[in-house]
């Protein structure tokens, strides 16, 4: 752990150096399913924990941080995801999608993933931002309706909502794939 | 739970799966934060020399008719590491500077008075603020459906700015476009209207004219496509294209979102354009020039992502930390965020205390903001050093706004984890005036450059 040599407090440092610890991994994980590319996912994790340190004296309820970081996490997939469709970068994980290219890790994704399961990352790709947000916040993470809520900063019904046309869309590619 | 769903889950699981392990945390402050913590830290280390020793003579007369100077934003970096309290224009202020550089210069005439920052939220918005003061003019939410994304300026009246922001639904999803026109101190501080511009792709990069009315949109991927549509009516007025090749100032991979977004600018007379082009270099384009093959149509200026070798150093020129135009004489310049590389000991002598050849084993690097001319010839003497040890990530010089002689610039200098924002200029000697901190938008990306705030 390389902390630097400013200290807020150590009570912070180590809160925050805690908290890393246990849930940077799923952070990053998370971050590679929203955005496709694991650089760009541990610094936006990497960004997530450092605001979260700047703002410790601040943050309104110190027994959640997760879910702030969470938020700030999803936050900054919002702005990659946004650069990269601005410039049209190809990531790894649209080039394992569509089966063109290498890279380390999506080749490594490439293998794991069947024919099936590659269509499926495809439709995810093309959803809606707040349809892939609400489909991976609820499959992958197995957050509950109003975990997701907070997360996105929208009402249960919009969570409701918007995973119910993600997975009809889901559904509807498979159907076109297959026939 | 059905099939879909089991497929949902399995398939961002595997994905998920890819990552085994992560980096360590880095809990780096910036030195104002450290110090308005109670930190006890020691300032930087006062480059000792100045710079005027190390301008070349036989490139005084371009630089001095240039009267360099360099800017830059880190947007997200400075957000989040203020520069201390407002100073009001004319003071003095504490900031760490190099020795030789007065920082009492007031915040010059021509220097924008104004900027347009985008903010990161659940709906974005724009924020206008007060260069000087960092003071909130007025603040402009999304329209109904819009997720506003970026923001361009430019414009020579400091009062004309283009926003884009996305619809996903609807009849015209896609881009959308928009005219800020901003007027501080009247009953409408801020108006956003529709504009007519007919490009529903993202564009990769939009430059106002400087008069502010004509745009250039260019379009990613391949083929490369350039257009320039009138403000007033979204007419096309001219369009280049190339089969082979992008407009992009840099490759982009694992960190393909630190970029700034500066793709191309209209020259200060408004009669040319320049572009990035592959990520290897700046061409000149003459705005008025037939349609047709882009490149046919337009010349390299300068290399760029590449080391421009210099008598006694090497310089890279970092197009994608910004860079900005000067219609020079007889051949145009550009100003670089950059990089400069001692590569042997200058033959006038040791090198100066607190360059870059003082670092071990003499290959520190000096970040600064260099000007670069058609020939690739370093004009600018460097800014701040840094020893390979010393170096974190996010350091760089970053332009947010220059003038159009270069005389002055807007933007940021970090380095050594430190960081300085406000205006450089050159005239009457070496002056950096801190401005306050753009407004932070949440969660700080920070080391982040947006390229969405503008001036």
């Amino acid at each position: 752990m390389d902390i630097a040599d400013g200290r807020l407090s150590s009570e912070a440092a180590a809160s925050v150096a805690a908290l890393y610890a246990e849930h940077a991994l799923g952070l990053v994980r998370l971050a590679v399913v929203m955005t496709g590319e694991r650089a760009c996912a541990e610094d936006i994790v990497q960004e997530a924990f450092l605001g979260l340190y700047r703002r410790w004296e601040r943050l309104p309820d110190k027994s959640a941080p997760l879910a702030y970081v969470r938020v700030s996490v999803l936050n900054g997939c919002r702005t990659a995801l946004r650069r990269q469709a601005r410039l049209g970068v190809l990531t790894p994980l649209r080039e394992a999608a569509e089966g063109s290219g290498l890279h380390a890790e999506s080749a490594e994704a490439r293998a794991l993933l069947s024919e099936e399961q590659r269509a499926v990352a495809t439709a995810l790709r093309n959803l809606p931002r707040r349809q892939r947000e609400a489909l991976v916040l609820r499959y992958y993470l197995d957050l509950s309706e109003a975990e997701i809520a907070q997360a996105m900063g929208v009402t249960r019904g919009t969570v409701k909502s918007a995973t119910h046309r993600a997975l009809a869309a889901i559904g509807a590619a498979l159907k076109e794939g297959s026939s | 739970m059905t099939r879909a769903e089991d497929l949902v889950r399995s398939t961002t699981r595997a994905i998920a799966s890819t990552v085994h392990d992560v980096p360590p945390l880095r809990l780096e402050l910036a030195p104002d934060e450290l110090r308005s913590a109670g930190q006890d830290l020691p300032r930087p280390r006062p480059r000792a020399g100045g710079w005027p020793g190390r301008w070349r003579p036989w490139l005084a007369p371009v630089t001095a008719a240039v009267a360099v100077v360099a800017v830059a934003l880190a947007l997200v970096i400075v957000k989040d590491t203020p520069n201390g309290p407002v100073v009001p224009r004319g003071t003095h202020t504490n900031a760490p500077v190099p020795e030789g550089v007065h920082t009492n210069a007031p915040v010059p005439e021509g220097v924008p008075e104004y900027y347009v920052a985008w903010m990161q939220a659940d709906r974005p918005y724009l924020v206008v603020g007060d260069t000087g003061t960092g003071a909130t003019v007025a603040t402009v939410m999304s329209p109904a459906g819009v997720f506003l994304t970026d923001v361009y300026g430019t414009a020579a009246d400091d009062r004309t700015f283009v926003v884009t922001g996305d619809r996903a639904r609807g009849a015209s999803t896609g881009t959308q476009w928009y005219l800020l026109r901003i007027a501080p101190g009247s009953r409408t501080p801020a108006v956003l209207t529709p504009l007519p511009v007919p490009v529903r792709q993202a564009p990769a990069g939009v430059a106002l004219s400087p008069d502010g009315t004509k745009l250039a949109v260019a379009l990613p991927g391949a083929p490369a496509v350039l257009r320039v549509y009138t403000v007033a009516t979204g007419a096309l007025l001219r369009t280049w294209s190339a089969p082979a090749g992008q407009i992009m100032p840099a490759r982009l991979a694992s960190d393909s979102w630190k970029f700034t977004g500066t793709v191309l600018r209209w020259f200060a007379d408004g009669r040319a354009l320049a572009f990035t082009w592959n990520a290897t270099e700046i061409r000149e384009l003459d705005a008025t020039a037939p349609d047709g093959n882009l490149l046919a149509r337009s010349s390299k200026l300068v290399p760029i992502g590449t080391i421009i070798k210099s008598p006694d150093g090497t310089v890279t020129c970092n197009a994608a930390q910004g860079w900005s135009l000067i219609r020079g004489n007889p051949d145009p310049l550009i100003i670089c965020a950059g990089s400069w590389q001692l590569t042997a000991t200058p033959s006038s002598g040791s090198p100066a205390p607190g360059s870059a050849g003082q670092c071990p084993g003499g290959n520190g690097v000096d970040i600064g903001f260099p000007f670069v001319t058609t020939g690739g010839d370093e004009l600018d003497p460097p800014w701040e050093t840094e020893c390979p040890s010393q170096a974190k990530t996010g350091d760089g010089a970053y332009i947010g706004w220059a003038s159009a002689d270069g005389s002055y610039l807007i933007g940021s200098l970090v380095w050594n984890g430190h960081s300085r924002f406000g205006i450089f200029t050159s005239v009457n000697g070496f002056h950096f005036t801190p401005l306050p901190a753009l407004p932070p938008s949440m969660p700080t990306p920070a080391g982040i450059l947006d390229g969405t705030d503008a001036w």
